[in-house]
């Protein structure tokens, strides 16, 4: 699979793949983005199977990204990996077509649960 | 409902570490009150959280070997000292997060920023600091900072 990781920070983008890595769902290419609107360009280039988003990012937000490809037409699988986890997140992530919901800290168990339904 | 003050935000943002350093393997830290503010020798990260209504800031400082140990510590990983900066700003931000989930029930509006790095001091005389020193098992130390905006003074 073509897994898109979008987040502002290097180090968490980086973080996410090894963990998804880790979680010994089968091997996978990575790509990555920086915010929401470098995202919407790269899914129209890179074509992802998966996309996993942070929420908090300058330019366009994960829940801004996430709704523009849903409105988009998009099917393709996409999720939050985020620092903040309220109800109203949760709700809100689901209301706009999101797959699944991780808070942070994650580690490579939390990812597994999280994507072994859709990277198995 | 009124807003945390600045002792609950300590004990949100301890609470928030411990989460943080026990889910990386680590074990339960210490923590006890710090009169003093962080030294000349320190950096660190800045999250601000903010309501309609209220805002606060919070942030993470020390010593710059001490934040690359607690980035690493935090990313299960070595961290390239090129990315010292992003590693604490998003050891900032993951705290923030958990800081306002366990609060979220007293002030439920809140909306953070993007996480800010410095090697400033806080300005105290715009914010009331409330400080919380966390011992690391290596016994080096970081300041937990919670910076409430003092109230505007008449001319």
């Amino acid at each position: 699979m073509k897994i898109l990781i979008v987040d502002d920070s290097k180090v968490t983008r980086k973080l996410v793949s090894r963990c998804i890595r880790d979680a010994g769902l089968g091997t996978h290419t990575y790509d990555e983005a920086e915010n929401g609107q470098d995202a919407l360009q790269k899914v129209a280039q890179l074509v992802p199977d998966l996309v996993v988003t942070d929420w908090n990012m300058p330019h366009m937000t994960g829940i801004d990204f996430v709704t523009q490809l849903r409105t988009n037409g998009s099917t393709i699988k996409v999720g939050f990996i985020t620092s903040e986890g309220t109800d109203l997140m949760r709700k809100q992530a689901q209301a706009c077509g999101a797959d699944f919901f991780i808070t942070k800290p994650f580690t490579a168990e939390t990812i597994r649960a999280a994507l072994s339904g859709i990277l198995s | 409902m009124s807003f945390p003050t600045g002792p609950e935000w300590v004990e949100a943002m301890e609470a928030a570490v411990t989460e943080v350093i026990t889910q990386a393997g680590g074990s339960l830290p210490d923590f006890e009150p710090s009169k003093d503010g962080p030294g000349a020798d320190t950096q660190g990260a800045y999250v601000s959280l903010m309501s309609p209504e209220h805002s606060v800031r919070i942030g993470i400082v020390a010593r710059p070997e001490v934040l690359h140990r607690l980035a690493a510590f935090m990313v299960m990983d070595e961290v390239d000292p090129a990315d010292l900066q992003d590693a604490t700003c998003e050891l900032a931000n993951v705290i923030a997060g958990n800081v306002r989930k366990f609060l979220n029930a007293r002030a439920p509006d809140l909306r953070l920023g993007l996480p800010v790095f410095s090697a400033r001091q806080p300005p105290t005389d715009r914010y009331a600091v409330t400080a919380s020193q966390v011992k690391l098992p290596d016994d080096s130390q970081a300041l937990l900072l919670v910076m409430l905006p003092r109230p505007a003074t008449a001319a």
